[in-house]
């Protein structure tokens, strides 16, 4: 009996002095990285980052020139445009009409909620929906986020083929419209349809009704762009990585 | 008699471990609100210019973020080893005033009346790595900001963040690893100098 309790004494010693010296030798080893060593550290996070959400680019030439041609109309009709509409609409008034068109989406985001069987989220959008057409006065007012602060479950229909599993495929730079990648640009057919303005009978009307809502939601982002492009060494690259970023988030979500 | 030294060494190590992971969150969590609130107060200050703004910014984000090593996984291992000792103070420096007068002109964007932060989680990646999760609701609408610390020559500090899941190191790190496929490490450093002229330009003539 006492060789044995000597045993176990002995083996516990000597798991004890092994667990010690563990220890020990991952508090100074975490004290002491060399550079290579730093890079080791955080290298494989980084990368696996720009792996998950790099996409090829087989049309680079063309979606470089749909850049250009995007850039050049901001700078020469969407922002002359916008900053006038600014200077004689009042903030209040454009951030009311911008709550209208985000409140018309709602067939879109409750329909991919659905799609994606995301049940809870379809019923928040539905909740939303009602009490901003009513209390908010036909969506002009945004009383769910900004009094009850419920957000919006944001999802389209290229979320929606993402969430079966469709890759990106390619990126894309459409015109007028700027960053996405195939999948997300098939995905804005649907979208379409699930759009109130596309059915209203004149296409002028519905053009024009479009165009209002892109000059009214730039008036309340101007500088955004303009920052981009001084902040980037190359702002077209930066434009498709951090919308693959942004929609591998959101497919994450 | 060994046996219970050994237990209570065993015993304060885990103790000092648990206490090391409370005492890092919040030592985290002070940084991050106390850089926020800060940089909040510095944008809402009417008395003080643009420049002058930019000038404090210069120390809110030396004295809370890894400048050097943000610069290193910005550019890379294979970056980082192109580059000469006199090319890396060139880089960093050059590199931390873009970085700065992008962070300043996004918050300079936000109706700083009206800016509310909610801190969603503060949590471990690795022993000497967290990460806090924020939301930064202004005026009605919201978006996420993740912010990664490390431990780094005893301090907490920040060496990335993730506005809506687009990471800064990714973004930069992209693009540095495409501009020296094609070009060398003194024009990389020429070229985000002349950036940084353009953004005063650019960045204030909205």
């Amino acid at each position: 009996m006492d060789d044995l309790i000597l045993y176990n004494m002995k083996h516990n010693e000597g798991f004890m002095k092994l667990f010690l010296m563990v220890l020990l030798c991952v508090a100074i080893t975490s004290r002491t990285l060399g550079e290579d060593d730093v890079f080791d550290d955080f290298e494989d996070d980084i990368q696996l980052q720009l792996d998950s959400t790099k996409v090829a680019d087989p049309l680079e030439s063309i979606n470089r020139g749909f850049y250009w041609v995007n850039d050049k109309l901001y700078f020469y009709a969407l922002k002359p445009i916008s900053v006038g509409y600014k200077t004689v609409m009042p903030e209040s008034v454009r951030k009311s009409i911008n709550n209208f068109f985000k409140n018309l989406g709602f067939p879109k985001r409750a329909v991919n909620n659905l799609l994606q069987m995301k049940w809870r989220g379809a019923a928040k959008e539905l909740r939303n929906f009602t009490f901003n057409s009513t209390a908010g006065v036909l969506g002009l007012f945004n009383v769910a986020e900004n009094h009850y602060k419920w957000e919006a479950y944001d999802e389209d229909f290229g979320q929606t083929l993402g969430y079966y599993g469709a890759d990106s495929w390619m990126a894309v730079h459409l015109p007028l419209l700027g960053p996405s990648n195939l999948r997300d640009s098939i995905g804005m057919v649907p979208d379409m349809f699930l759009n109130p303005v596309f059915y209203i009978d004149s296409w002028g009307i519905s053009l024009s009704i479009t165009g209002g809502d892109v000059v009214n939601q730039t008036s309340l982002r101007i500088g955004m762009y303009e920052d981009m492009k001084a902040s980037n060494l190359d702002p077209y690259r930066f434009m498709q990585d951090a919308y693959e970023q942004n929609r591998s988030k959101k497919l994450e979500e | 008699m060994n046996k219970t030294i050994m237990r209570i060494c065993a015993l304060a190590l885990f103790a000092t471990a648990a206490l090391g992971q409370e005492s890092a969150k919040s030592a985290t969590q002070d940084i991050m609100e106390r850089t926020l609130n800060q940089g909040i107060a510095i944008l809402k200050d009417s008395q003080t210019t643009d420049a002058q703004k930019l000038g404090l910014f210069d120390g809110l984000l030396e004295a809370n973020c890894h400048t050097d090593l943000i610069s290193m996984l910005a550019l890379g291992k294979a970056g980082w080893a192109a580059l000469d000792a006199q090319q890396r103070v060139e880089f960093t420096k050059a590199f931390f005033e873009l970085m700065k007068r992008t962070y300043y002109g996004k918050l300079s964007q936000l109706d700083t009346a009206n800016v509310t932060i909610i801190y969603n989680e503060n949590s471990e990646i690795s022993a000497t790595k967290r990460s806090i999760k924020t939301t930064m609701r202004n005026t009605g609408s919201g978006f996420s900001v993740d912010y990664k610390f490390t431990l780094r020559n005893e301090r907490w500090a920040i060496y990335d963040m993730e506005v809506e899941g687009i990471s800064l190191l990714a973004s930069y790190r992209s693009q540095f690893d495409d501009f020296l496929k094609i070009k060398s490490p003194a024009e990389l450093i020429k070229s985000l100098e002349s950036k940084e002229q353009s953004f005063t330009v650019e960045a204030f003539d909205k």
